[in-house]
């Protein structure tokens, strides 16, 4: 009776949302960008790339 | 802490650091203690169950934390040090809630003695 992990429902669906406006880049894409940093390092303010 | 830390090249403990972020230490939070306990248990267990799948994992935690350079990190021991590698491997090339994930390997095995010199 027990339920396998891979059939657990799960209330959050967050895996793979990308971030807002930037549906059609790739995580590698959007990683280059600066916006969202390796931790630690300072980002890269939006209106610098845009 | 310097915080040089060495990174491993093999590993069975991924870390993945700025994922949880406690709503309480928002000044404008009025959450109850027990909507704050719903929302991490449901982020623990979004990361358990989807970090399952890349193999058998022994310990997970999700921190607490509120560091400038430590928020929210999540810490979890595969049985394998393969399925951490390829964790990795594939943590880094995927969006977490709107985020681009980063994800390395740790050195850390035992997290009571986890500690930074």
């Amino acid at each position: 009776s027990i339920l396998p992990i891979n059939k657990r429902v799960r209330k959050l669906k967050n895996w793979d949302v990308p971030p807002p406006g930037y549906e059609d880049k790739t995580v590698q894409e959007v990683k280059a960008l600066g916006i969202f940093p390796p931790p630690g390092q300072p980002a890269v303010l939006r209106s610098e790339i845009l | 802490c310097s915080r040089k830390h060495v990174k491993p090249n093999f590993s069975q403990t991924i870390l993945i650091p700025n994922v949880y972020h406690n709503p309480s230490h928002d000044a404008n939070c009025n959450l109850t203690k027990q909507e704050i306990q719903e929302d991490f248990d449901n982020i623990y267990e979004d990361f358990f169950v989807e970090l399952a799948k890349y193999g058998e994992i022994e310990e997970m935690h999700v921190c607490d934390n509120i560091g400038d350079h430590l928020v929210g990190n999540i810490y979890a021991r595969f049985k394998y040090e393969e399925d951490a590698g390829n964790a990795v491997e594939s943590l880094n090339n995927r969006f977490y809630a709107g985020r681009p994930l980063w994800s390395e390997l740790s050195p850390v095995t035992d997290f009571r003695e986890a500690c930074c010199r």
